[in-house]
């Protein structure tokens, strides 16, 4: 971490101080000119890796109170600089402070333009910064660290008057909601400085006028109630300053000892005879206000800083973000493997359990498996084993009703192939048969006994008559049958009638089937 | 604000560290993901396994009923000489003594050579495998009861299982044609005879 480096600037030195941790300690101190400038130059070329922060404490610096039409982005900017330019003749060290929107018909912005108005006192030490390279954070005044240190005495949006001695002199401040207002040094001779009674006076004689001023100028209306006037008196001189202090109705006056205050807002140490700039110093290095005077030329190596410090954040970010991911994913994983190692050994348990369970089995002329696939399979076998004798006793049978049929050939079959063509046929009493349906098939091939050949319609009767028989019984479908002649219309019929021939007997084929696993 | 190249090569050094950074992190996750989706696999199957062996046990009960029940088949199948190597020599001898016992005409027979069964559930595997011998016959037949007959007597008395695929009968004499005891009908039949060969068969 690169240390912090105040520079405190007044008109007449400036005093470095190094800060950390609540403790601020004077570093080195040059006075004003080329002797003073050479010697801060080297001070700062000596210590590298710091971030350099200026607190100028100067008479000459001005605030204004405007209002400007409510816009944003570049167009509030370029106003914003043209107000400054338009104000000041130097805007090197400018600052425009926004005080809040005003949202009547016309929205409007309340801002405070304040600048040095005697930047050549201060341009030495910051010309020594620029050209050193060394990253400044900012040029700050001390008004604008007043409204934190009246939030940290407690007056948080009150309006505030602030009083305190420093080196420079004695700085009063107005402060209105949180934000500076005006700011004034009233410098101090040194006979009033090494007074305690003078100095006193000094408060009284300050506070009175800028008081005055402040309600000449209508930045305290003269209708408003009473506000608080914190004095900040010099260490063991709170009770001089009450005595001396002015009486005023519209203030509500509080005195507070410099040591007392030190505590109040986390000063541990600061170099003895410090004033009330080293409040200021603290303010400012603990937590920088928004505001500051410097334009970004001066701040180009802070800005560099800054990115460095932003890149190695967040690549330690990112880091550590895949860090935390990464041990989250370790924390499921080692909740998967205990998951594991119960699973696995409630696995053995029932293993050893199933175990002693199948030790109970009885003796197997095979194994477990084997057993299962021979007479599962051997079911399957037995389910779908047939024998002619089912068909064959239903034909049988049917002759028995059927005198005038005479059987000349079976021919049976296992899981035999119903034919084709006489599904297709329309032969009556054909079935629509499923399309893995698998038969034992009987194909029967009869005489008609006792009729002419040529009495189509009395052969077909009975051919007819033996088929119905068939049909009726159970499970026996018809497949197909085949006359001694053909009907349809699109074979040929031929016949001699008046020449009959008594040898010749009508022979004809019926085939007949029962599904298997019915 | 802008920035020159000679005021952004401080940046080199930062951004190099920030880009490690991000790498080292980044590898970090993978390394870690990769072992989380080997943990979730292995944590799946041991799951599995647990199951698996859970369900098996509880079936373990209704296992040994189902075990029993079959056995019983398997030794009656055992006893019936199906499983097992074919016995030839056996179906020869058993065969005439069916034609003698019966009193049957002449009975022409060929056992074809070995194969595996084909029908359907019927799954041929490397420990199991129904294996079929065709056996053809040709009959003299009084009447088709013979047949049957036959048929009856190769099922209740062979040492195998008997699967008849198809048979034909056909009439040698007409009616009235009486000649006294002599063969009426010709019957030709094709058998499967089938054996079970169990490879974990254990010697009695």
């Amino acid at each position: 971490m690169p240390a912090k480096r105040l520079i405190y600037a007044t008109a007449a030195r400036a005093t470095a101080y190094v800060w950390s941790h609540g403790n601020l300690t004077a570093d080195a101190s040059f006075p004003a000119g080329e002797d003073g400038t050479a010697a801060f130059a080297n001070y700062v070329n000596a210590v590298p890796n710091s971030l350099f922060y200026v607190l100028a404490d100067v008479v000459e610096e001005d605030f204004h109170q405007e209002s400007v039409p409510y816009i944003r982005g570049k167009d509030r900017r370029a106003l914003l600089d043209r107000k400054l330019a338009q104000r000041y003749r130097d805007t090197s060290l400018s600052a425009a402070i926004s005080l809040g929107v005003d949202r009547g018909q016309r929205a409007e912005e309340r801002i405070v333009f304040s600048s040095f108005t005697n930047t050549q006192q201060l341009h030495p030490w910051l010309v020594v910064l620029r050209d050193a390279e060394v990253p400044v954070v900012g040029v700050y005044s001390a008004a604008l660290i007043a409204p934190q240190l009246t939030f940290r005495l407690g007056l948080k949006k009150a309006p505030c008057l602030v009083v305190a001695l420093s080196q420079a002199g004695l700085r009063q401040s107005y402060v209105e909601r949180g934000q500076i207002r005006f700011s004034r040094l009233g410098p101090l001779e040194a006979a009033e400085v090494a007074s305690p009674e003078r100095t006193a006076e000094a408060f009284e004689r300050e506070t009175t006028r800028v008081h005055q001023y402040l309600t000449a100028m209508r930045v305290l209306p003269r209708e408003a109630g009473t506000i608080d006037a914190l004095l900040i008196a010099p260490p063991g001189q709170a009770d001089a300053v009450r005595d001396a202090a002015p009486s005023i109705a519209q203030l509500r006056l509080q005195v507070l000892d410099l040591d007392d205050v030190r505590r109040k807002i986390g000063l541990r140490s600061a170099p003895a005879g410090a004033g009330a700039e080293a409040l200021y110093l603290h303010l400012l290095a603990s937590r920088p206000p928004k505001y500051q005077y410097a334009k970004e030329n001066l701040r180009v190596p802070y800005r560099v800083h800054q990115w460095r410090v932003g890149l190695v954040a967040g690549g330690v970010t990112v880091l550590a973000g895949c860090l935390l991911y990464a041990g989250s994913q370790a924390w499921e994983m080692l909740e998967l493997r205990d998951a594991i190692a119960q699973d696995r050994q409630q696995a053995a348990i029932a293993q050893q359990s199933y175990s002693r369970v199948t030790a109970q089995f009885p003796a197997m002329p095979t194994s477990t498996d084997n057993l299962r696939a021979v007479i599962d399979q051997y079911r399957h076998l037995a389910a779908q084993t047939r024998s002619p004798q089912g068909l064959l006793t239903d034909i049988g049978q049917v002759l028995n009703v059927s005198p005038r049929i005479e059987l000349e050939r079976v021919r049976w079959e296992f899981d035999g192939k119903v034919p084709a063509a006489a599904k297709e046929s329309g032969t009556a009493g054909v079935p629509v048969q499923g399309k893995n349906a698998r038969y034992e098939i009987a194909e029967i091939t009869a005489r008609v006994q006792s009729t002419r050949a040529s009495d189509y319609r009395g052969i077909q009767l009975l051919v007819n008559q033996f088929v119905d028989q068939l049909e009726k019984r159970p499970g026996v479908e018809v497949l197909a049958r085949k006359l001694p002649f053909e009907l349809n219309s699109g074979t040929q019929l031929s016949g001699d009638i008046g020449t009959e021939r008594t040898a010749a007997v009508p022979e004809f084929t019926v085939t007949v089937a029962r599904r298997i696993g019915q | 604000m802008k920035m020159s190249s000679g005021t952004l090569k401080p940046l080199y050094g930062p951004l190099l560290l920030a880009l490690i950074l991000a790498g080292i992190g980044a590898a970090v996750v993978v390394v870690a993901q990769r072992y989380l989706d080997q943990t979730r696999v292995q944590h799946k199957s041991a799951l599995s396994d647990r199951q698996a062996i859970q369900d098996k046990l509880s079936r373990a009960t209704e296992e040994e009923r189902e075990i029993r029940e079959r056995l019983v088949d398997y030794r009656n199948l055992l006893a019936r000489g199906v499983i097992g190597d074919e016995r030839r020599l056996e179906w020869v001898e058993t065969i005439g003594q069916i034609k003698n016992d019966n009193k049957l005409f002449e009975i022409k027979y060929q056992i074809e050579p070995q194969r595996a069964l084909e029908l359907p559930g019927i799954a041929p595997s490397s420990q199991v495998e129904f294996r079929a011998s065709a056996l053809k016959v040709e009959m003299q037949l009084l009447h088709e009861g013979d047949l049957l007959v036959f048929i009856n007597e190769l099922r209740r008395r062979l040492k195998a299982h008997v699967l008849v695929r198809s048979c034909s009968i056909e009439r040698l004499v007409r009616p009235g044609e009486d000649r006294g005891i002599t063969p009426r009908l010709h019957a030709a039949c094709t058998i499967d005879l089938i054996t079970i060969r169990d490879k974990q068969l254990k010697p009695t």
